[in-house]
């Protein structure tokens, strides 16, 4: 029922998270253009979580001296394209970070704008990787919502986590809280987005029938702890966050997220790799 | 060599004695847990109460030998990142080892459980239909130890003219997915592809 998939799982949560960072982080930014808000540290976080994560998409292979030869099939290989764009998002994020290094406040838009499309298209292409006609399963719309939700969850709440810190003493209390709510909004944008998924997953797991299996009896029968305890971890740290985030907007003290974005990151994120576990570990293929 | 080749199974003729697995294990020097060849048992069947108050039995069991098809459309090499995975101008898919990076996303797609991942290696493996006894003019090594000729290869067209072109019984996978190059002679009790009436009552074997 669970996985043992370590490295995939680990790869594509910390990989849609960052992208969820840098998307939420740098949307932010552009819409609250010169008000005070520093949003210094997401941008560094997400590539850091990036190499993090690609170091341990290495792992999963047999050889990874080939992993030079990974991206020879970008005409038909889904997995040859993932890899390429989640190369180029590192990429982008990189000198995002040394643009703002060298210059703060100048030429770094442009980056900015293409960090944001280029994360959401590697969320984009790492759905169809596993959008597999053999494997019912995955093959879904729900696994499209499932990583999109990951990178919303996830990505708002280490912003929120992020963004608390450094604004603790921010004067521009206006805007900080004016952040707090583009951070909430996409946190419970990110639930409803997991929900949906779970409910199209459910339909997808009864949709295989194979070596006389169904997918969804063998959740039923040993993935019902896993399923409860991902998604009780999932609405109470979206819940602790989106509660704080609130009472931050309304008493515009930022700083009052700090603590409980914290305990939200630990919650959603060991939310988020029991589903992947689970996710990974109702593979069921068509055929013999 | 053949240009688009093919293998026939006769299910009629099957009796499930494994001896073409043992063939391509033998000749290829398999490690544990690597079946390029594999014969599945597909089983089912229960007790029926008639209008009489009797029961009858419809127990069946039938024999599917699958190893790569060298599909006409595969999946492997379509999903493969780094074009280890090929077709050759000889018809046959092969890995080439010098690419391979072992990411087993060929694996996850096959629905014949095809390519198998090398633990030694760190690669994956798969049928390369005896290439090199073909070369020599022999048989692959299934095809030639099959004791009751239930297992032939050739060209395609030929096998179609001979044989038809029926590749699809319960448990494979529809033919639209990849275009194998097999073709079956079912046998009398095969149930129709999609049918849930039965099961593979040997997974630890295959």
């Amino acid at each position: 029922m669970f996985s043992s998939e370590w490295s995939l799982v680990l790869f594509t949560v910390l990989t849609q998270a960052a992208v969820g960072i840098v998307v939420i982080s740098e949307f932010t930014r552009l819409l609250l253009k010169n008000s005070g808000a520093h949003l210094k540290w997401q941008a560094p976080a997400a590539c850091a979580l990036t190499a993090l994560g690609l170091l341990f998409s290495l792992t999963h292979l047999g050889t990874p001296l080939h992993s030079v030869f990974t991206i020879l099939n970008l005409g038909s290989s889904w997995l040859s394209r993932e890899i390429l764009v989640v190369g180029c998002f590192f990429a982008v994020i990189l000198l995002l970070v040394l643009q703002r290094r060298k210059a703060p406040e100048k030429g770094a838009t442009p980056l900015a704008i293409a960090s944001i499309v280029v994360g959401l298209g590697a969320v984009f292409i790492m759905t169809r990787v596993y959008l597999l006609p053999t494997v019912p399963v995955w093959n879904s719309i729900a696994t499209t919502f499932g990583f999109f939700g990951t990178m919303l969850l996830s990505g708002s709440v280490a912003c929120g986590l992020i963004g608390s810190l450094e604004n603790r003493s921010a004067k521009n209390a206006e805007s900080c809280s004016s952040m707090a709510g583009v951070f909430c909004v996409s946190a419970l944008v990110g639930l409803a987005l997991k929900f949906i998924g779970i409910v199209l997953s459910m339909i997808a797991l009864n949709n295989t029938d194979n070596y006389g299996m169904n997918a969804l009896h063998m959740v039923a029968d040993k993935g019902v702890d896993g399923l409860v305890a991902w998604i009780v971890m999932v609405c109470a740290g979206i819940g602790l966050f989106s509660w704080f985030a609130l009472k931050a907007m309304g008493t515009k003290q930022i700083k009052l997220i700090a603590s409980p974005a914290l305990c939200a990151l630990a919650l959603v994120l060991a939310g988020e790799i029991i589903g992947r576990l689970m996710f990974y570990g109702t593979y069921m293929r068509i055929g013999i | 060599m053949l240009k688009r080749p093919a293998f026939y199974i006769d299910m009629e003729a099957c009796t499930g004695c494994k001896t073409c697995m043992i063939a391509c294990i033998d000749k290829h020097d398999l490690p544990k847990g690597i079946l390029w060849r594999r014969v599945s048992e597909y089983t089912g069947g229960d007790w029926n109460k008639d209008g009489n108050g009797k029961y009858h039995q419809n127990v069946f069991a039938y024999y599917l030998s699958i190893s790569c098809n060298h599909c006409e459309n595969p999946i492997c090499v379509r999903s493969c990142p780094t074009t280890a995975m090929h077709k050759g101008p000889d018809g046959i898919v092969s890995v080439d080892h010098d690419k391979c990076v072992g990411c087993r996303y060929c694996e996850w797609g096959c629905p014949y459980s095809a390519p198998q991942y090398s633990e030694g290696l760190g690669k994956m493996t798969k049928c390369d239909f005896c290439r090199d006894y073909q070369r020599e003019g022999k048989s692959p090594a299934c095809v030639a130890a099959c004791p009751n000729r239930a297992l032939h290869y050739g060209e395609y067209e030929e096998l179609a003219d001979k044989y038809g072109s029926e590749n699809l019984v319960a448990p494979l996978p529809s033919p639209n997915i990849t275009q194998p190059n097999l073709i079956i002679t079912p046998n009398r009790n095969a149930k129709p592809a999609g049918s849930q009436a039965g099961k593979i009552s040997n997974p630890e074997e295959v």
